[in-house]
């Protein structure tokens, strides 16, 4: 089972360094001595242009359990973003990322980041994971986009 | 399988969804045809019963092989070696690799040829591994030896052999240490070089050299100098250990003398350059070592330092003549002595108020403080070096105790010879006092006699009476006239 875990990523790893999409990245963590740990991924995802969330690049970590791809990663925002859709732990809560929803093992890691990169501005007022991001979402549009625009000037990219 | 590098990019129509790479045994699910390895559909089944695909459902009886046109397409897609880090190239259809590695591949790890050795060797090195255990053959006397053991026996090979330097002949090996040393070319010096012969050259020139040597000439005297410095340089050794062993000994001593001292307190001071003049001759020592222990105590003592024990003794003297009378006088006596010849000598001038009696007690040997007719002498016990502090403090304690006995009986002989002459004294008194009554009668009688005559009164008067007349008198006659002129003219 470890065995396709690795080996699944770090086929993910090679096919990420051939291509990825335009302002996002993605790399495995180091462990403390140095070693790469491909179970935990250090990940960037942008705001799309032309959005509230445009300037921003938002980081966010990957883990993976030993059973992937037969079960989906855990994605958390570090800090915890201010989005209907995010836990107040900064865990992202998204249909593709439930196993018991819509995850299954075809589904790439390319494919998750540019999921949740929809997800930022399109959030799922169906599931709401905090409640202050979604009452003022719910109730005042614009001071949420305000707010939103904020976030982003503070995640601006080194 | 999992970690095979492909040449060119695979077909994405080839790639396992699962595990991201070209199919491996692929395998068909019959429900929604897609095809995956048959080990990563397993496990995905048997984590959820659904295609990872479509999420339909999906058992493990619905997988069956692919079609052999996949397994083919994937099997002859070109891989690298899998021991390309090691430094193979080569490059084959996926489904050759496996013989590729087992038979042909230089790069693996195979057990050394030799037999008995546990090491393991790539392929590529089996032909010309050297180990302990292979057998090479020695190039000059052509036998085997083992490769480890080479290198020893060629230097001792009986075969081989070398080119010496200086004499440019051809030598074996084995003998090389015994013909460097007769070689006749070898660069040698002259065999007095110890001496400082400044002469180097070839060892077959050495005897003409020997018979022009200056130092070869003298050899004979280098041989005499050389055992004198030898001595020499022994004795020095021996007197070198010699010192310091009597070092350490005086430093032993002086610790001791430090102890010593401390124990003793005020009575180390006793000692002074004087007492040292009566000092025994060290052969009446019991050691000589003793005798260390004095003479370093004499010369600390500073010479100003008699006060302070005058101060401990106050009845010690330090009358230079007293001193020098008793040192002449009693050449015997152990070096304290001085110390007390004046005690007794204060002693014998304080009894001596006794009188003569008492000089007789002593003459005749009744006192028994003295023991003859030196008293002086023998009243207090000697004090003995040999003995320790304690010891000397108890022969003075002894005799303390002796001279306050004898002192206490001297006393009460006195007084009894003081009653003695006292009672003899008040008997004559008595007599003498009985003989002037007798004289006093007789004036009396006379007296009576002579004033009947003159003034013819009665024999009533009193003579007492006008004896006490007569002792006021002179007082009397300045102020009054006298009651009694006819008394006057008496």
């Amino acid at each position: 089972m470890s065995g396709i875990c690795r080996a699944r990523l770090s086929e993910e790893r090679k096919q990420w360094r051939k291509d990825h999409p335009f302002g996002f990245y993605a790399k495995p963590a180091k462990n403390a001595d140095g070693s790469m740990n491909l179970l935990e991924w250090e990940v960037g995802i942008p705001g799309k242009t032309n959005t509230a969330w445009e300037g921003g690049l938002f980081k966010l970590t990957m883990i993976f359990p030993e059973d992937y791809p037969s079960k989906p990663p855990k994605c958390k925002f570090t800090p915890p973003l201010f989005h209907p859709n995010v836990y107040p732990s900064g865990t992202v809560c998204l249909s593709i990322l439930d196993e018991e929803k819509s995850w299954k093992p075809a589904i790439t890691i390319r494919q998750i980041l540019l999921g949740i990169q929809d997800l930022l501005n399109d959030p799922n007022v169906l599931d709401p994971a905090q409640s202050d991001a979604y009452t003022m979402f719910k109730n005042d549009k614009l001071a949420y986009e305000k707010k939103i625009k904020q976030q982003a000037r503070d995640n601006l990219p080194k | 399988m999992n970690a095979l590098t492909y040449v060119d990019a695979p077909d994405q129509n080839l790639v396992c969804c699962i595990c991201r790479m070209p199919f491996v045994d692929p395998c068909t699910n019959q429900t929604c045809s897609h095809t995956f390895c048959r080990q990563c559909i397993i496990q995905s089944l048997a984590h959820s019963p659904q295609c990872p695909i479509d999420r339909s459902f999906l058992r493990i009886e619905d997988i069956h092989s692919a079609d052999p046109i996949i397994r083919s397409l994937v099997d002859e897609l070109v891989v690298k070696c899998s021991n390309e880090p090691a430094g193979c190239s080569y490059t084959c259809q996926r489904q050759l690799l496996e013989s590729h590695i087992k038979n042909d591949c230089l790069y693996v790890l195979v057990p050394c040829p030799a037999g008995g050795c546990a090491e393991e060797v790539l392929r590529k090195d089996q032909v010309g591994h050297l180990c302990s255990h292979t057998s090479v053959t020695c190039e000059d006397c052509e036998t085997s030896v083992r490769y480890n053991e080479l290198e020893m026996h060629r230097s001792t090979c009986l075969k081989r052999f070398y080119r010496c330097e200086d004499c440019e002949t051809e030598q074996a090996c084995s003998s090389r240490a015994a013909h460097a040393s007769c070689c006749h070319a070898a660069q040698v010096r002259c065999p007095q070089e110890h001496h400082g012969c400044p002469w180097e050259g070839r060892r077959k020139d050495v005897s003409s050299h020997t018979t022009t040597c200056s130092y070869e000439a003298i050899k004979g005297f280098f041989a005499i100098q050389d055992a004198q410095k030898a001595n020499l340089v022994n004795e020095n050794t021996l007197l070198k250990q010699k010192a310091e062993t009597l070092e350490s000994q005086l430093r032993v001593a002086q610790y001791e003398l430090r102890c010593v001292q401390s124990a003793l307190g005020p009575w180390s001071r006793i000692p002074t350059s004087r007492s040292m003049s009566v000092l025994p001759p060290s052969s009446q020592l019991p050691t000589p070592l003793q005798h260390n222990r004095t003479s370093p105590s004499l010369s600390y003592m500073p010479p100003g330092d008699q006060a302070s024990i005058t101060q401990y003794f106050p009845d010690i003297s330090f009358d230079d003549s007293q001193a020098r009378s008793i040192s002449s006088a009693e050449d015997q006596r152990v070096p304290e002595r001085p110390n007390f010849p004046h005690s007794t000598q204060s002693i014998s001038s304080r009894v001596s108020f006794g009188g003569a009696s008492i000089q007789n007690w002593q003459s005749t040997g009744s006192l028994p403080i003295g023991s003859g007719s030196r008293p002086s002498q023998n009243v207090v016990a000697p004090l003995n070096l040999n003995t320790t502090l304690e010891g000397s403090l108890e022969g003075l304690r002894e005799s303390i105790v002796t001279l306050s006995t004898s002192l206490d009986s001297l006393g009460r002989r006195s007084d009894i010879a003081l009653t003695n002459e006292t009672l003899r004294l008040n008997e004559e008194v008595t007599s003498l006092r009985v003989a002037l009554h007798g004289l006093r009668m007789q004036v009396h009688t006379i007296m009576m006699d002579r004033n009947a005559q003159v003034t013819g009164q009665g024999p009533g008067f009193d003579p007492l009476f006008i004896q006490g007349d007569i002792q006021w008198l002179p007082n009397r006659s300045h102020m009054q006239n006298p009651p009694h002129n006819s008394i006057t003219k008496l």
